[in-house]
């Protein structure tokens, strides 16, 4: 019997010293960042080709690869001149065919289909107020009426939103979308004070299928993404059909740097404008500061001085940098349900790929 | 369909097992308590590669009929907060909820040694919520199994029993999320959490479903003809759909138990 125990005692043990999970890498092994050539509308080119120092440029792509404040790095894309100079996919090489949730980038794009709206006068004016669209709305919150568009567009719509609790609320409402937002406190006169949140943009979607008579991710459906040859894309919508105008637009990142490329060329797309180029520079311009250190923010734009640029941004550190001096645009998606531990300090990324530009 | 008619099979098994067990086994009811503290590793490939580690809590009741054959239901709750390598703070949770049932035919007999093998129906609810990595879903890996349990009961000097027991399973139904979801932040009342547990259900081969629990404990004698028993066990699970990226968890735990 001591026989037996012994030796089950010593399997036991040898369960204990063997038997733990392993640790994976999160990442491939880095192979480079020479984009392929693909039927898709992008042309390829090095760095050399376009006047870029490729050291800074391997220098970021190991820094994506290789640094644990990018863990959850899932796409890192160059373009200078118009041309995919640099691309990877850090996570899993098939992400290139994948779409996945941009985030809160997404509001930029209710920005540049807001210009198209306005353009085409479905909307009158930025001073238009949300209650000349969709008045039925308001019954029970009155005293937001004189909430304007601009207001929507520059968060300072002084509704006390809370993306912590409330976006969730949005997301799950089997009421009407629209009248959750406007049912939140409002802390302060509208056009005051910049409180960033997921409710304005939605107000702002609303009032484009309002007046469209369908929902925002058909408006840009058809003036946007089928004119970039957008074709895999899914956006969410709220239970009553009104498409989120902040968050939750799935696209491949190639075709986000499509939207980017888009900016650059100011709304300019094979010599056809799907954009308004005075609308792109206005909403790209400081219009408000924020309170997200300070930065300066146009119509769902941040604005990076230093760069003379601008971008979209996203849950995840995701981002499109535009640099029109530099002809300089850059896309970097992230896994996108990340907490904050995971994902900062972006400047370091792309002050590499900036300063590689000659 | 197919998956419901899966589901009442199992059940008619299971209540099969009582019943057999009503006719034929008139020995005492036994109920027993158990506490279980240990080391708990999750693995989520579903959202990324790297081990979650944590110590987990176990609280278990149940009760045991034994005789000829030895018949034993067990209910438990494990709680666990986890992180990697990558995090300051344990943010993850896991919560662990178990029902089996088994009915074990006693196969060998000797003064000392009894070795007892029979079918065991076992539901497993495992869910994490990873909120550094994933704020948005909630992770899972369920199963409802039939399997062996194998137990191994040793007799030693004044009522005192050393009893090792090893079940795995034959076949299954899970269900694990799916790979690519929306921004679906998961409902989060408990109607929600309900239903996204018992999603996405699919039957499952050993591949799929794989598990092994490894149980020894020491029992002897307290007052009043009451039980107390020291136990190791050790688990390791692995759910993978066929769709999807593996789920895999090993716990040791040491624990007491009062069997009264």
């Amino acid at each position: 019997m001591k026989t037996y125990r012994k030796y089950f005692v010593m399997i036991l043990m040898v369960l204990v010293i063997t038997s733990c999970l392993k640790d994976e890498p999160f990442k491939d092994p880095y192979e480079g960042f020479q984009p392929v050539s693909r039927d898709d509308g992008w042309m390829t080119s090095t760095p050399e080709n376009e006047g870029m120092d490729r050291s800074l440029i391997d220098g970021a792509y190991q820094l994506v690869y290789k640094d644990t404040r990018f863990t959850m790095a899932r796409s890192l894309l160059i373009i200078r001149n118009g041309k995919l100079i640099a691309e990877a996919y850090p996570h899993d090489k098939g992400d290139i065919d994948r779409i996945a949730n941009i985030q809160s980038m997404t509001k930029s794009y209710t920005s540049i289909l807001t210009g198209i709206a306005l353009k085409q006068n479905l909307l009158d004016s930025v001073n238009q107020t949300f209650y000349s669209i969709y008045p039925e709305w308001f019954t029970s919150n009155p005293e937001k009426k004189e909430i304007t568009l601009k207001q929507a567009l520059t968060m300072t719509t002084g509704i006390d939103f809370n993306n912590n609790e409330d976006t969730q609320t949005l997301y799950q409402t089997t009421a009407n979308s629209v009248e959750f937002v406007l049912s939140l406190p409002g802390n302060y006169e509208p056009g005051i004070v910049f409180h960033y949140h997921d409710g304005a943009p939605h107000l702002v979607s609303a009032a484009i299928q309002k007046r469209y008579g369908k929902p925002l991710s058909e408006f840009a459906d058809r003036y946007l993404f089928q004119p970039l040859g957008i074709t895999d894309w899914k956006w969410e919508a709220a239970h009553d059909g009104n498409t989120f105008g902040a968050f939750s637009l799935y696209l491949k990142p190639r075709d986000v740097a499509k939207f980017g490329q888009l900016l650059l060329q100011n709304g300019n797309w094979n010599g056809q404008f799907l954009a308004d180029s005075a609308w792109i520079a206005k909403a790209t311009q400081p219009i408000v500061n924020s309170s997200v250190l300070g930065t300066p923010y146009g119509y769902y734009f941040w604005i990076y001085p230093a760069y003379q640029g601008y971008a979209a941004g996203g849950h995840g550190g995701q981002k499109i940098l535009v640099v029109p001096e530099k002809n300089l645009v850059i896309v970097y998606t992230a896994w996108g349900y990340t907490s904050e531990e995971f994902f900062d300090n972006f400047n370091e990324l792309t002050d590499l790929i900036v300063r590689s530009c000659e | 369909m197919r998956e419901i008619k899966v589901k009442l099979i199992l059940c008619l098994l299971l209540l099969s097992g009582a019943v057999l067990s009503q006719e034929k086994d008139s020995a005492r009811t036994r109920h027993f308590i158990a506490l279980r503290f240990g080391l708990n590793q999750i693995k989520e490939a579903n959202l990324h590669p790297k081990v979650s580690t944590g110590t987990i809590t176990e609280l278990s009741y149940g009760f045991e009929k034994r005789k000829k054959h030895w018949q034993r239901f067990q209910l438990s709750f494990g709680y666990s907060r986890l992180k990697t390598s990558l995090e300051e703070l344990s943010k993850s949770i896991n919560l662990k909820m178990n029902i089996s049932y088994s009915y074990n035919f006693r196969l060998v007999k000797s003064r000392k040694f009894n070795y007892y093998l029979g079918p065991e129906a076992n539901l497993a609810y495992n869910a994490c919520f990873l909120p550094n990595w994933d704020d948005s879903h909630l992770y899972w890996a369920d199963y409802l199994s039939v399997g062996a349990r194998n137990i191994f009961s040793v007799s030693m000097k004044n009522k005192k029993e050393w009893v090792t027991e090893f079940s795995i399973p034959l076949f299954s139904i899970f269900s694990r999320p799916e790979l690519y979801r929306l921004y679906k932040i998961d409902e989060t009342d408990f109607e929600g959490i309900v239903h996204s547990l018992n999603s996405h259900i699919t039957a499952a081969h050993l591949t799929n479903v794989f598990f092994v629990h490894l149980q020894t404990e020491y029992r002897f004698p307290v007052f009043h003809s009451k039980t107390q028993a020291f136990s190791f066990s050790f688990d390791w699970l692995r759910v993978r759909h066929d769709d999807g990226n593996p789920f895999s968890q090993l716990s040791y735990q040491l624990g007491i138990k009062f069997i009264l």
